[in-house]
């Protein structure tokens, strides 16, 4: 039959084949295919394909030294967790630890040195060379040295690495160099005891190993103070393993996360800490639990009869009169006591809490001075001294320059102020270092990796490797038994116009070396004490140091997530001592500590409420804060920032705010917006905010200055802002 | 042009009075597009809802909606299966009631859905134990059916009868109206049903979790009847409405009371196995799930008095009233009546999709409540204008009301 | 290769509630390994997207005697009669019947959310917002886990991602069976004190499998009937019983006389 193109024989040409093309796979791929685009639009990111590989290094957010174990994309970490069998973490991380890798992409990440200028609620940033900064420093360095106007100082965010020795080392030689660390540093704590002794006691930690009931004041002993496997440890006695822990009894005015976790919570009336050590102390000395002989032959200040003697001062704090500072009951208070002597080895820890602010001087002073009675300090107990982490010869001869908390300096002092916030450490509120500057012309510089925290209030920030681009050493915890020492090597390349805080400061006290090559001096320094041991990431076990060849494996070890640990050392026996320190006015300033005349004699109209600032461990700064953390603060109410107060319902009540709506607070200093929430377990009159501001999540348009509950803090108030008085209205 | 599309022999208002009534109208519409394409374009993060409140105001509302509409299959099952030929005076005006509530209620789907391009997955990925996907294909399925009604009552306008052919196709259209009432109720009863279902087979929300009759939970049937409640209460609604707006008699008196009594014994079938439903689900079906029923009245506004006045005030009440040949003859009974009946329906759909969602289910879970956002309120407001302007198009240009010559003239 | 010799498994956790501190490390790594974005500028609790929530919940007691308990929710894999699997239109959730493990298919879902209705568990979560990662965070993201995009369900799924790695390490071993100490979800990784225990319920001898057993392991709304794969230790009779109300509220009256 002849093919004839007529238009019928068209269409039903056309028409058989879309009838036929049905039984063929072809539509029905067509129609999956636009499922398949359906399902993904184009703006969503793919994910990255490339060899995948691990890497091993040692996290640095804080001085827990925990090892870590990337698993790397094209060489880019995308998922962090511990290594087994590491001494600090065994195979676990917190939080903040396990988002660690996107420090990096921190939407406030800055990659060039800018100029700050401070809006009304924003920040506006400018561009400047790297050059034109140190350029300022070290003009505004030569005329404080030559000059003699206004001291150089460099706070440390992260005292005790060996950048910090590097810095004392140049502040001491510059003549009018203060090195300045927060006041709520544990080095200042353990200062407090070489006041006590009269000379350098050395460092100290704590051999949990060994307690069997630790009293923590206000310290987060179960939330993050402590290694992640010593706060395993302490809570091992909860569950179901059978296995035993200290018992732990948190005297805390907040109902904190140890105060949760611990065995018994004692509340305590805000800032009355040194109070309750004193009726602790008491309890001990009334009722003879403690060894008397040896207390008599140590202690200086201990005439059981003269007037202005620790006898006389702990005599006043009846278990009544403490009662009625602190708010604890009479009875909690001597039957802790005699549990704390009955259950040793006993621990006490002062500490505080990293947002919350130090205890204070004297209230640190009175918590050693129970240790003391305890037997925790000396030679079985729980309280060791250890040996400070070998360092290179240089350093000594050198000399440092003496660490200072921010309080001790006199105000208007500092000419120009550098703050190492390349590590984020705990908080501070500007306030108390602004009155420390010389008004109006003074130079402030910060060197950070992100446009938060301090660095907000700075003149100009040169920006710093984010953590796992930096190379860092970890300095030894507070709760380390021994000296520990552990590097964090990158596992990101760093941006082109970074640098870190050893090479500023190199360029501008023209001292050549890099932090490498500084790094490496101490691993050998380590490495030729013959101390310790090493725990190596590869096999998950130690080994003694001397079983390695040479440094050079040394460092091997230690930049792929090892961990140096020192040897123990026999405690040294309990030297002579002043319980209320050396000071002339040692015994009014420990009176004022307990009775708190300092900071209770305000007239009490408007009523205010009592706001209780905290912190977490590695979540208090922005820097800190990995992006995906507003699953904890925004998304979850898991965690709070500076922008929810918790109160008592009666609180809430009594200051006419309901759960879930706003209130503000306000003191002198300014006014804070903050969303109320009620919580029975609170106690009453108190505002419970975290100092930390929200995690950015995404990058907006402008910069907004960090909201931060320590800006409300009017510096005269007191030495310490763990409590502060404000108005709270309904906004 | 505009006089020339009107039916012949019927009195209509104005060009410009019909123009000033659609512009407030097309006005709203126009907001509720804007808030459409809002949530659209920008996604759901543009409404209220979320990981608890996954469902809101437009579920709510298209359950409610979808309910007024079953007038218009309730009425064509009584007047082409069951020959209740009182009814014929209504049904065009029930069949575009029915098309808005149904077209409405699948666009407000639409917006609501997060991935509308994917709607079709349903016919391709079907999961046949789904109410979901019972309601989806009987939506879909009937609302075919409705315009397939719909296009008679368009083709008799006086301009597009004048084409021989569509009179053909209407003629034929019309003669399988029988089928199309038949497959339309069939659908009807299906979806109405699963449309109950939905709540009733949520094992993990015991508040709306009922015992099984049959394959389906309990709260099928009563759907069912409910909607055969609510849909000629809501046909008299507008009828009177329209009557009171144009200002004419439209249709019969005696109709509108037939409507009254359809809905009166609806009702108090509904309410009837509505309390013994209840009664089960209070001391069997709840607390064996470990929910103590009396607490989910135990909560912020929800009281008893809830459940009060879905069975009695919105339930009996109204039930018993149209039940009275003597109440319901009177307008003054009749209208308020069916007011009530439609708040009892609206009232038993809230309950389900709101006070389910806000009851929390672990112990230490809160009650939560929900506002929707104005984007949620324009996105519904647009179907209610669609409606308004759809109805008033149908009103002026077609012949929805057979009886409106015969009535009108004497005046 | 013979079918038989494939053990079924049925991937249970038990989570013990007296040591969970409520740190929130299990809910970060939750999100890093299964691509989870950071929120948006207006995310709240209600609309944000954690597989896994802590939630703090307290006995009722006022100050100072109040205790606490943190209680780690994610879907609990219901095996019987699981609520979500039902009513999803368009088969987009399955629960795989080698592993017992209920499977979201964000890829066929059509974002009509009945399933987060069904769910007592509260434990799924609805994209609100398109994800968005900051500046070069997307090539920090896992390559085992596709991204969401806005307008779908998801929820956990016991790390699909890190199942299937295992089943190819096991596969290239020539073995059909996975190496359990292989297949690790994220959170219970990342536990600092190691409160989740994982691993196959079918499998006496696995440490889920006997502190499913144990006394002090309990269900949440285990009246629900749903046979949930997620247990819950505590010795603490008020944690126990939150289980459900009328285990609560049983206690409200022993209180009140």
């Amino acid at each position: 039959m002849p093919l004839t193109l007529t238009r019928r024989n068209v269409l039903k040409f056309v028409g058989g084949s879309i009838a036929g093309m049905m039984v063929t796979p072809l539509p029905w791929k067509l129609l999956d295919d636009v499922a398949i685009w359906t399902q993904n639009g184009p703006w969503i990111p793919k994910v990255p394909r490339g060899p995948i590989t691990t890497a091993f290094s040692t996290c640095a957010l804080c001085s827990a030294g925990c090892g870590i174990q990337a698993r790397c994309v094209n060489t880019i970490p995308y998922a962090l967790s511990g290594i087994r069998n590491h001494p600090a973490n065994n195979g676990t991380l917190c939080p903040s630890g396990v988002a660690g890798h996107h420090l990096a992409y921190h939407p406030l990440r800055l990659k060039s040195p800018v100029q700050l200028f401070r809006r009304e609620e924003t920040i506006e940033v400018q561009p400047v060379s790297s050059e034109e900064i140190l350029g300022k420093i070290s003009a505004a360095v030569a005329i404080s040295r030559n000059a003699g106007e206004g001291t150089l100082a460099l706070l440390d965010q992260r005292p005790g690495r060996s950048v910090s020795l590097f810095y004392r080392n140049q502040l001491a030689m510059h003549g009018r160099g203060v090195y300045l660390v927060s006041p709520t540093d544990p080095i200042l704590i353990t200062q407090c005891l070489d006041e006590m002794v009269g000379t350098s006691f050395g460092p100290v930690g704590y051999n949990l190993e060994r307690v069997r009931t630790v009293l923590s004041f206000s310290a987060p002993v179960l939330d993050g103070w402590g290694t992640p496997v010593q706060t395993s440890k302490m809570l091992a006695h909860r569950g179901s393993s059978g296995q035993k822990g200290a018992r732990v009894i948190q005297i805390d005015s907040r109902y904190s996360r140890s105060a949760q976790l611990a065995d018994q919570w004692i509340p305590i009336k805000p800032n009355t800490e040194a109070a309750l050590a004193f009726g602790l102390a008491h309890v001990l000395l009334r009722e003879g639990l403690y060894d008397k002989a040896l207390i008599q032959s140590r202690a200086l200040d201990f005439q059981t009869k003269g007037k202005h003697s620790y006898f006389d001062l702990v005599g006043r704090f009846t278990p009544d009169h403490t009662a009625e500072c602190t708010g604890v009951s009479r009875d909690v208070i001597v039957a802790t006591a005699r549990a704390l002597a009955a259950q040793g080895p006993s621990l006490v820890i002062g500490d505080g809490d990293s947002g919350g602010g130090p205890l204070g001087r004297e209230a640190e002073m009175a918590v050693w001075g129970i240790n003391i009675l305890l037997g925790a300090l000396g030679s079985n107990g729980a309280i060791v001294h250890h040996r400070a982490v070998p360092a290179p010869k240089e350093f000594s001869a050198n000399g440092l320059s003496p660490v200072q908390g921010v309080s001790d300096i006199p105000d208007h002092s500092i000419g120009v102020l550098l703050i190492d916030a390349s590590e984020q450490g705990d908080p501070l509120p500007w306030s108390l270092l602004e009155r420390k500057l010389i008004p109006d012309q003074s130079l402030v510089v910060a060197f950070s990796p992100t446009l938060t925290g301090l660095a907000q209030h700075t003149h100009y920030i040169i920006p710093t490797p984010a953590h796992l681009e930096a190379l860092t050493d970890v300095p030894t915890m507070l709760s380390s038994a021994t000296g520990t020492f552990s590097v964090s090597s990158p596992l990101l390349r760093r941006p082109e116009g970074t640098m870190d805080a050893r090479e500023i400061m190199g360029k501008i006290f023209e001292v050549e070396g890099t932090l490498e090559e500084l790094l490496k001096q101490r691993t050998s320094a380590i490495f030729e004490s013959r101390r310790g041991r090493v725990f190596k990431a590869s096999t998950g076990s130690s080994v003694q140091l001397t079983e390695l060849g040479s440094s050079d494996e040394l460092w091997a070890e230690l930049t792929a997530g090892g961990m140096w640990m020192d040897d123990p050392v026999r405690s040294k026996p309990l030297p002579e001592f002043h319980f209320m320190g050396r000071s002339p006015a040692a015994y009014e300033r420990m009176l004022d500590a307990g009775e708190g005349i300092s900071s209770s004699n305000e007239p009490d109209a408007p009523r205010k409420i009592t706001v209780l600032p905290y912190g977490r461990r590695a979540e208090v700064g922005g820097a800190q804060l990995s992006p995906l953390m507003t699953k904890l603060y925004q998304e979850s109410g898991l965690h709070r920032s500076s922008k929810v107060a918790v109160l008592n319902p009666a609180t809430a009540k009594e200051f006419n705010v309901a759960n879930g709506g706003r209130g503000t607070l306000v003191t002198e200093r300014g006014t804070q917006e903050v969303t109320i929430r009620v919580d029975g377990a609170v106690m009453p009159g108190v505002a419970e905010i975290a100092v930390s501001p929200e995690p950015v999540g995404q990058a907006g348009t402008e910069i907004v200055q960090e909201q931060d509950i320590l800006e409300l803090i009017v510096p005269d108030q007191a030495p310490t802002w763990r409590a502060f008085r404000a108005t709270l209205q309904k906004a | 042009m505009d006089k020339l599309l009107i039916t012949r022999g019927v009195q209509r208002s104005p060009f410009w009075k019909f123009i000033l009534w659609i512009l407030p109208w097309a006005m709203l519409l126009a907001w509720g597009l804007y808030g459409a394409y809002l949530c659209l374009a920008e996604g759901l993060n543009q409404t209220n809802m979320d990981n608890r409140f996954a469902f809101g105001l437009w579920i709510y509302l298209d359950l409610t909606v979808i309910a007024f509409g079953a007038g218009a299959f309730f009425t064509g099952f009584l007047l082409y299966i069951l020959k209740r030929h009182e009814l014929k005076s209504v049904i065009n005006s029930a069949v575009v009631l029915g098309l808005i509530c149904y077209s409405g209620a699948i666009v407000v789907l639409m917006v609501d859905v997060g991935q509308p391009l994917r709607a079709w997955f349903t016919f391709w990925h079907p999961n046949v134990h789904s109410m979901l996907t019972e309601v989806t294909f009987c939506l879909t399925l009937y609302l075919t059916v409705l315009i397939l009604e719909y296009a008679p009552i368009v083709m008799k306008n006086r301009q597009i009868r004048k084409v021989p052919s569509y009179l053909v196709f209407e003629f034929n259209l019309h003669k399988l109206m029988v089928v199309f009432a038949g497959v339309g109720a069939f659908l009807s009863f299906f979806h109405q049903g699963s449309l109950g279902g939905l709540y009733g087979v949520l094992r993990g929300r015991p508040f709306a979790f009922r015992e099984d009759l049959g394959i389906w939970p309990s709260t099928f049937f009563l759907f069912v009847l409910s909607a055969m409640a609510a849909g000629p209460s809501f046909v008299l609604l507008t009828t009177w409405l329209v009557e009171k707006l144009s200002k004419k008699r439209l249709v019969k008196r005696e109709t509108m009371s037939y409507l009254g009594k359809l809905s009166g014994v609806m009702l108090i079938i509904y309410i009837l196995f509505k309390s013994v439903d209840t009664l089960i689900w209070i001391n069997s079906t709840s607390p064996s799930s470990g929910f103590p029923a009396f607490e989910y009245y135990d909560r912020a506004a929800f009281g008893t008095w809830v459940l009060f006045a879905e069975v009695v005030l919105f339930g009996l009440l109204p039930a018993l009233v149209l039940l009275r040949k003597k109440l319901r003859e009177r307008m003054v009974w009749l209208i308020p009546s069916a007011v009530f009946v439609l708040a009892g329906v609206a009232l038993n759909r809230f309950v389900l999709t709101i006070q389910t969602l806000a009851l929390p289910t672990l112990v230490f879970d809160e009650f939560l409540s929900y506002m929707p956002s104005w984007q949620e309120v324009a996105t519904f407001s647009m179907v209610i204008a669609y409606g308004v302007l759809l109805y008033s198009l149908s009103f002026r240009y077609l012949h929805l009301f057979p009886q409106e010559r015969e009535l009108t003239q004497p005046y | 290769m013979d079918q038989t010799t494939v053990k079924k498994s049925r991937y249970g956790m038990a989570i013990d509630l007296d040591r969970c501190t409520g740190c929130g490390a299990c809910l970060i790594a939750c999100a890093v390994e299964n691509n989870v974005s950071p929120g948006q500028p207006k995310v709240n609790e209600r609309n944000g997207t954690t597989w896994m929530r802590v939630f703090e919940v307290q006995d009722g007691r006022p100050f100072p005697d109040a205790q606490t308990a943190f209680i780690p929710m994610m879907c609990q894999q219901c095996e019987v009669e699981t609520p979500c699997v039902s009513v999803c239109p368009q088969n987009a959730v399955e629960v795989d019947p080698e592993t017992g493990i209920v499977g979201q298919i964000p890829q066929r879902c059509l974002g009509c959310r009945y399933c987060m209705t069904a769910c007592p568990y509260h434990a799924r979560y609805y994209n609100w917002w398109d994800p968005k990662w900051p500046d070069g965070m997307e090539k920090a993201l896992n390559p085992d886990v596709a991204p969401r995009m806005r307008g779908v369900v998801e929820k956990c799924n016991f790390c699909h991602g890190r199942l299937h790695e295992a089943r190819a390490r096991a596969a290239a071993q020539g073995s059909r069976q996975i190496n359990p100490s292989d297949y690790i979800p994220a959170c219970v990784e990342a536990c600092p004190v190691q409160a989740i225990a994982f691993g196959d319920l079918n499998d006496e001898s696995t440490d889920v499998a006997l502190l499913a057993r144990s006394e002090r392991a309990f269900r949440f709304l285990a009246r629900l009937g749903t046979e949930t794969k997620v247990y819950y230790l505590s010795g603490r009779d008020w944690v126990r019983r939150l289980a459900d109300r009328e285990l609560a509220r049983s206690k409200k009256e022993t209180l009140h006389g």
